[in-house]
């Protein structure tokens, strides 16, 4: 399981790269700490380590940028210093970044509150099931 | 097709069982030797490491299947995430979490096999019949117009390029023309080895254990005795008088380099085929019921290095594809059922992957592109560019880490100039390959080298990646391998 720092970490991630845009469009800070939960005892304990690495060095590397952990940053700033690990020289930077990105993005779309706003109607064998068609 | 299966959580401390083969692994490779071994008398036993799953079991919400199903939640691969191993660990293998899709092994690889590496025997004359006999188990049928429509606009782009593109060919039966097949069937339709050859075996016979992970091969000078099995709260001593390995290209070499099996070469020569996605932004949006998760292919660029799939899946699963983050992201994705896409199969020879154990005793594989086969890359991601916007792309982007949307056929170019590197592009394979060849690790019977009755019959054997979707030639090979086992056991 995450650290409370780390859930906070992990809040402010989400709702850099899935901000909300609309009522029915949930921030990736309201929907990723509780994917996170049900996701990670899944895996074996080091990549559950690695996951929690990741969110470490995200967090105390804008401490060398701004002089503030990540999580303590606007949230211009937060974007732009995500995006400057995503686009960065070094091949670490967006190897962290990458792995970050895909597994929150992985997460937060397969949450049924964001299906409303990208449109999706959801699994049709859960429907088919409910009707007794399937 | 209902099909009985142990599950080894009811065992309880150690249970001993004999059998004459004991087969490790229930897919492509496995369910075949078990099948064939069964049908010709023999007594055999399916040891499986994974679950059972009934179609009733999957929900298309495509975590589902990658927490419970997929070998480490989808995550197998190399270290920096370049690339992703799927693989189903299962009752039926990863047949149950494929795409269905079906060729026979290309005529150019099979020369290859017997030139190059010296495999008697798998001539196209003499397998012909045989690829026949397992097209038939598993109902392999081209697809028809109604599941063509994920395809669309690649097709459409490729037809404009006059580039030959037909339908895909795929192991259903009354496919629904859903889009989550790489999440088990939810209706029973694919024809995986669970609803196909190994209801087939049972019938003939044979006996399934889930759960059961084959840890050790107990060896008796050459001579293997039987295997040594983990369930989840016991285990299984199993005596037999031949062992089949077929765990797949990942978990078979392991197995052997655990048992100090095979020589030198286990583990090394990995082949993958990884897959790169191109997406497209058009004026069209697709309908939700537009067809199969998998549609059409061209197999015209195979002497460079690729071919070329088109299909789709759901709208949750393609979400997570679209680049960037932000609000830029999420204003893209305002354009989701307008994205159509498709992907490239890249044929990677010149052995740039490995599977071995580390210090601590952990799975680790290595892989990496080399200069050839980024030159592959790069000409596949050009024609994909090519082809959306020859049908009618208003823009087209790939997996890479740094975004980049290409606006118009005028800046394909510019992916001349982008790093392929691992930490540059992102990729999947569902076919790993090659980790336990022919001629070097095992004989032409697949034998292992310095055993006389431990045999692999799975993709691990391949001397050279299929470059085609590789599960008919998996099942072919283990049809002929097996049926020289009954023969020599008979």
């Amino acid at each position: 399981m995450l650290t409370a720092s780390r859930m906070r970490t992990l809040r402010a991630v989400g709702d850099t790269i899935f901000p909300s845009l609309s009522d029915r469009d949930p921030a990736g800070g309201d929907i990723l700490p509780e994917a996170f939960g049900e996701f990670l005892p899944s895996l074996a304990a080091d990549k559950q380590k690695g996951v929690g690495l990741l969110l470490t060095i995200i967090e105390i590397g804008a401490i060398f940028r701004y002089a503030r952990r990540f999580s303590g940053l606007s949230p211009e700033k937060r974007e732009r210093y995500l995006e400057g690990w995503g686009s960065s020289r070094l091949a670490f930077r967006r190897v962290v970044y990458r792995a970050l990105r895909d597994l929150c993005a992985t997460l937060y779309y397969q949450d049924s509150r964001t299906w409303p706003a990208i449109g999706y109607a959801g699994p049709p064998v859960a429907r088919e099931r409910a009707a007794g068609t399937s | 097709m209902s099909l009985e299966v142990r599950d080894g959580a009811e065992i309880h401390g150690t249970e001993e069982l004999e059998a004459d083969v004991v087969v490790v692994g229930s897919g492509a490779g496995g369910a075949v030797a078990a099948f064939e071994l069964a049908s010709a008398g023999q007594d055999v036993l399916i040891l499986e490491a994974g679950r059972h799953f009934k179609p009733s079991d999957f929900t298309q919400r495509e975590l589902d299947t990658i927490q419970t199903v997929y070998v480490d939640q989808g995550g197998q691969g190399p270290a920096d995430g370049s690339l992703s191993i799927l693989q189903g660990r299962c009752v039926g293998g990863s047949t149950v979490v494929n795409g269905e899709v079906c060729f026979r092994t290309p005529e150019v690889v099979l020369n290859e096999w017997a030139t190059r590496y010296g495999v008697p025997a798998f001539t196209t004359a003499e397998l012909a019949p045989v690829f026949e006999e397992v097209e038939k188990r598993v109902n392999v049928t081209v697809n028809e117009n109604r599941y063509l429509g994920t395809g669309t606009m690649m097709t459409r782009g490729m037809k404009a390029l006059n580039i030959d593109v037909k339908p895909v060919s795929r192991n259903v039966k009354g496919c629904r023309g859903c889009v989550y097949c790489f999440f088990g069937c939810a209706y029973g339709c694919k024809q995986s080895m669970d609803q196909s050859y190994l209801p087939a075996a049972v019938e003939a016979s044979a006996r399934i254990v889930s759960q059961a992970e084959v840890t050790r091969i107990k060896m008796s000078g050459d001579r293997a005795t039987g295997v040594v099995a983990k369930t989840p709260h016991g285990e299984l001593e199993v005596s037999a008088k031949a062992v089949v390995v077929a765990c797949g290209a990942i978990q078979t070499p392991l197995l052997l380099i655990d048992n100090h099996l095979g020589g030198p070469e286990v583990g090394q020569h990995l082949a993958v085929h990884p897959v790169y996605f191109a997406t497209g932004l058009f004026e069209e949006a697709k309908p939700d019921d537009a067809g199969a998760m998998l549609a059409t292919y061209t197999d015209v660029f195979v002497e460079d290095g690729f071919m070329i799939e088109t299909g789709s899946g759901s709208l949750a699963f393609g979400a997570a594809w679209v680049p960037g983050i932000g609000r830029a992201h999420k204003e893209q994705l305002r354009d989701l059922k307008y994205m159509w896409g498709g992907g490239a199969v890249v044929r990677d020879t010149g052995s740039l992957g490995r599977v071995r154990r580390n210090r601590k005793g952990a799975k680790v594989i290595d892989y990496k592109l080399d200069p050839v086969t980024q030159e592959k890359v790069r000409g596949a991601l050009k024609k994909m560019a090519e082809i959306q916007f020859a049908g009618g792309a208003k823009k087209v982007w790939f997996t890479t880490v740094r975004p980049r949307i290409l606006s118009g056929p005028d800046e394909i170019k510019s992916l001349d100039q982008i790093g392929l590197g691992p930490a540059d592009i992102t990729a999947v394979s569902y076919h790993p390959q090659c980790t336990a060849r022919m001629g070097t690790v095992t004989d032409y019977d697949g034998v292992v080298m310095g055993t006389k009755n431990v045999y692999v019959m799975d993709g691990s054997l391949f001397p050279t990646p299929v470059g085609v979707n590789p599960q008919i030639s998996i099942m072919t090979v283990s049809t002929v391998l097996s049926r020289r086992l009954a023969a020599a056991l008979a």
